[in-house]
């Protein structure tokens, strides 16, 4: 808690004296962002000049979000369509297209650095270094800010946009498991941090694990008796984009478990007829009971029961506050 | 539910309010209808798991009005009773935002039954012998046990030498969960100051309805494993208040999150098999078992299935700072604390979680090369657990195998050909746990990327190198092993020879020595059968097996390569066709299991526009993933 309060008094101390600096500090933004320099010595207009010719982007920019926010509200202190299209006067002298900045013709990096100079908190903090970034992947390739009524000014909605580009996990998301996104119940940035982030482009800023349990809380623990590859990584036992075994599992039971556990020893065996585990033999035993063995001939019973899924008896396998019944095993077995 | 409606409508007055204030507005609305029917040969919880019913009315509305500097946006979906959503945003004056999002789902709960159907007309169940344990269900259909009959009669409650699905509640019936969710998101801009933002966002989450749960209710898990209708009530409220602020190439931004967790269900509780019941029909077992077993089931009523409540605070302070070439430097620090509120000892449990992410971005030769570099540390600690299993003094006592147990006057033996011993015969069966958590660690991640544009979006080079270091405190992956280090290549080139085709061909090469895994996993190193038995036993004795363990068992890799291949190509002018191929190998050589994982994708698609307002999309994938790993098999019997 002590740390939790100081926490708490040095960011505000923090933001008072950035507050404090805000003057000077706005007048170093513009100059620290450049924009693209397509004409050099242009100088601003203003929008109604833009209006002159582009009457009907400028009149449909109402709808926009762009078109309403005021000066204040931005990193730069400005609005208007020279904010993200640079000074236009070359450009309205001339009506040279080459002379006013176009985000979809110039390259990536300047595209979205554009968009920089004004989204740079919350979820693009981290554009710059991100995968979509890396790989040239600019605003304008999954956005558009003219004439589109889209939520986020998306060209197409989720998750469509997202497979027009990853092809292969559209195919996992059609598998018999799978996440509700077909279904339009999520969408990929429910989980991706597609402006970036500080861990493989997850919106977490701790641990993989820690996505997952904001849904999935009720695994959140810490269980008093927890279950290791639990705690390590989801992801070593589940695939979330989609599998063909339940519960979004890599593979079918036993076979996961089997390549970190041994098969019990139940299994290996044909279970005695005389102790411990009764196997009755629908050939020699004609009991009135061999009518349920009818239909399972020459079954391994043991085997069957042991050799099929962990889980029916291991059944709190995310962890447990309940101790198994064998106290050798220390109350892991995590069948409570 | 209540609340959601009342904050629902409170929303609703406010922000339809906000246009009608402003005056002079602008509206877009559209309105949908639709249907969809299910086929089921199948049960739906394999072919519809989210789908509530077969078939159901759709309907979608959109709503969408501003004025100069007001906006409010509704979105509303109904698939059924359960399964419909509506999201409404809003902003008033550019002071006050407000997003509100609602949506349920229903999630049909798939689960294998411990029993196989029979038809009653061809079944003459033994009731009156009592051996052969079935359920009579409602529905008239006989449940009877499929693959296992038992040789002990039905004694109790709970029963004996047998699993079932308790009182046939749990048979035949549906299992779903329904999900409900509401976001809400408020933010402040202080007027004069609008790149100062008070934020406050709140998240309920509550899933309801019922699982299938099985439990084990005796030692001997093969007949004693019950089904169990287990109702679900848990809720997850998070809120969470912070504030942020650009302040021209400074950004800067805190919040604390507070994280509640709580279960409204009863407690599931089923009965135990009675101990008493081993002790007169087979006082041999009873003599092994007694001792080590947990007594607190014994024949009694308890709770199963439990999910803990907890709660979890987060702290989390970013910074962004631009600087000149479209340089970045982008720090974050996450400090959080999750705590387990009914752990089985009593006390609580906390897992305290800090992690400090850096990054500098820098592009340079006229943004022609970037390069970018980060830095993360992560810290963890859980609290060191105590708890104390329950031992009856009525039924145990401490194994001494050289002397005979003496039993309502009778003396038994230890049979050593039976061997049925889980303790090394001078240890102490023990109750008083103290465990220490696989969570404790540090782990330090370095990277750094580098992009060359050679010719701008024609020709582009892209090398990578990641390094991890996981510094485990207490969990051993390999035997005195506790570290994983793991380095990864990653090389890629972007090409365009011509103007309609592009292709992307990226490999990615990963190292990780001693990756997670169970040391201790299966496998018996003996050089002769009597290494496994006590003095004159006829069969292997468990305490001497677990303890020759050798092998280590992983389903990671230690190895990884990958390939992947992108193609683009503008076919026509309304014609485009994308392909994909992907290749990964992985295998880990540092366990002994021989495991090994190939993957391949291979896909294409395409959109062909007839007009503006038409167009066909196309595409077909194909997926291949093989996994080979040895399993370890033990040949002894119990």
């Amino acid at each position: 808690m002590i740390k939790r309060i100081l926490f708490l008094f040095f960011s505000t101390i923090f933001l008072i004296t950035l507050i404090s600096c805000n003057q000077n500090l706005q007048k170093t933004r513009s100059f620290t962002l450049k924009m693209p320099d397509v004409a050099p010595g242009a100088k601003k207009v203003g929008s109604q000049a833009c209006a002159d010719c582009h009457e009907e982007l400028v009149q449909n920019f109402k709808s926009n979000v762009h078109g309403r926010i005021i000066p204040g509200e931005t990193a730069i202190g400005e609005t208007g369509c020279e904010t993200c299209h640079g000074p236009g006067s070359i450009h309205v002298d001339s009506e040279e297209p080459s002379k006013i900045i176009n985000p979809d013709k110039v390259d990536a990096v300047a595209a979205s650095s554009i968009c920089l100079r004004c989204h740079t908190g919350d979820e693009h903090q981290n554009w710059n270094g991100s995968e979509h970034a890396l790989n040239d992947v600019s605003c304008v390739k999954c956005h558009k800010i003219h004439n589109n009524h889209n939520q986020a000014l998306l060209i197409k909605k989720e998750p469509d946009l997202c497979y027009s580009c990853h092809q292969d996990i559209k195919a996992k998301s059609y598998y018999p498991t799978h996440h509700p996104v077909k279904e339009g119940k999520m969408v990929c940035s429910d989980c991706h941090a597609n402006h970036g982030s500080v861990l493989n482009n997850l919106k977490t800023d701790e641990r993989l694990n820690d996505l997952c349990l904001k849904c999935h809380t009720r695994y959140q623990g810490p269980f008093t008796f927890e279950h290791s590859p639990v705690v390590e990584d989801c992801t070593i036992c589940h695939e979330p984009h989609g599998t063909v075994a339940n519960n979004l599992l890599k593979q079918n039971e036993p076979f996961l478990c089997l390549q970190c556990h041994d098969l019990h020893f139940h299994t290996a065996i044909q279970s005695p007829n005389t102790a411990g585990m009764p196997y009755l033999n629908p050939n020699t035993d004609t009991s009135k009971t061999n009518q349920i063995l009818e239909k399972t001939k020459n079954v391994r019973t043991t085997q069957i029961f042991m050799g099929t899924k962990c889980t029916t008896c291991h059944s709190a396998v995310h962890g447990s506050e309940l101790p198994s019944l064998s106290v050798p095993s220390h109350g892991r077995g995590l069948t409570r | 539910m209540q609340k959601f409606k009342i904050i629902l409508l409170m929303f609703f007055c406010v922000a339809l309010s906000m246009p009608l204030i402003a005056g002079d507005k602008e509206s877009y609305n559209s309105i949908k209808f639709g249907a969809f029917l299910q086929g089921d040969d199948d049960k739906l919880d394999r072919v519809a798991e989210y789908q509530e019913d077969k078939s159901s009315p759709t309907v979608n509305f959109n709503f969408k009005t501003f004025n100069n500097n007001s906006d409010l946006y509704v979105n509303g979906n109904y698939e059924g009773e359960y399964t419909n959503s509506i999201e409404a945003k809003g902003n008033l004056m550019r002071i006050i935002s407000v997003d509100l999002d609602y949506s349920s789902l229903f999630h049909r709960k798939d689960y294998d039954t411990l029993f196989i159907q029979y038809d009653k007309n061809n079944f003459s169940p033994a009731v009156a012998t009592g051996k052969v344990p079935f359920v009579n269900s409602p529905d008239g259909k006989v449940y009877g046990i499929n693959k296992f009959i038992a040789d002990d009669t039905v004694t109790s409650p709970g029963g004996q030498w047998y699993g079932f699905e308790q009182d046939s509640t749990a048979v035949n019936k549906d299992y779903y969960i329904k999900r409900r969710e509401l976001l809400t998101k408020v933010s402040f801009a202080i007027p004069g100051m609008e790149t100062l933002k008070l934020n406050f966002s709140g998240r309920f989450e509550n899933r309801n309805g019922y699982e299938h749960k099985t439990v084990m209710v005796g030692k001997c898990t093969v007949c004693h494993v019950r089904g169990l209708r287990k109702n679900v009530d848990e809720t997850t409220r998070d809120l969470k208040a912070g504030f942020s602020f650009t302040g021209g190439p400074v950004y800067f931004s805190y919040s604390h999150m507070y994280r509640d967790f709580y279960v409204s269900n009863k407690p599931l509780t089923t009965t135990f098999d009675n101990i008493e019941g081993l002790r007169s029909s087979k006082p041999d077992k009873y003599i092994v078992f007694s001792p080590r077993l947990n007594s607190e089931t014994y024949g009694g009523t308890e709770e199963v299935a439990k999910t803990p409540e907890s709660d979890k605070h987060m702290d989390t302070f970013k910074l962004r700072l631009d600087l000149p070439y479209y340089s970045t430097f982008a720090a974050s620090y996450t400090t959080s604390t999750i705590t387990n509120n009914d752990s089985y000892g009593g006390d609580n449990i906390d897992l305290d979680q800090d992690a400090l992410n850096l990054r500098f971005t820098t592009h340079l030769l006229k943004r022609k090369l970037t390069l970018t570099t980060k830095f993360r540390y992560l810290k963890l600690d859980r609290d060191t657990v105590h708890a104390e299993l329950e031992k009856d003094d009525a039924y145990y006592f401490q194994p001494d195998y050289s002397t005979p147990v003496n039993f309502k006057g009778v003396n038994y033996n230890y049979d050593m050909s039976k061997a049925y011993y889980y303790n090394d015969i001078n240890q102490p069966v023990i109750f008083d746990i103290e465990g220490d958590s696989t969570y404790d660690r540090k782990e330090y991640q370095f990277g750094i990327d580098a992009v060359y544009r050679m010719l701008r979006n024609k020709l582009k080079f892209r090398l990578g190198y990641e390094y991890e270091n996981i510094d485990r405190d207490n969990y051993e992956v390999y035997p005195n092993h506790k570290k994983t280090e793991k380095n990864k290549i990653k090389a890629g080139i972007d090409f365009k020879p011509f103007m309609k085709f592009s292709g992307r061909f990226k490999f990615e090469y990963t190292n990780i020595d001693d990756p997670f895994a169970k040391p201790k996993a299966g496998c018996i190193a003996v050089t002769s059968a009597s290494q496994l038995k006590y003095g004159g036993g006829g069969k292997a004795a468990y305490p001497l097996v677990y303890d020759r363990r050798t092998y280590t068992g992983s389903a990671s890799p230690s190895e990884i390569y990958s390939y992947s291949l992108n193609l683009n190509w503008l076919a026509a002018k309304n014609l485009s066709m994308n392909f994909i191929g992907k290749y990964t190998d992985s295998e880990n050589n540092e366990g002994n299991t021989d495991w090994n994982y190939d993957g391949l994708t291979l896909g294409f698609d395409g959109t062909l526009m007839i007009s503006e307002k038409l167009s066909f999309s196309f595409g077909y994938n194909f997926e291949k993933a093989d996994t080979e790993s040895k399993i370890s098999v033990g040949l002894y019997a119990g």
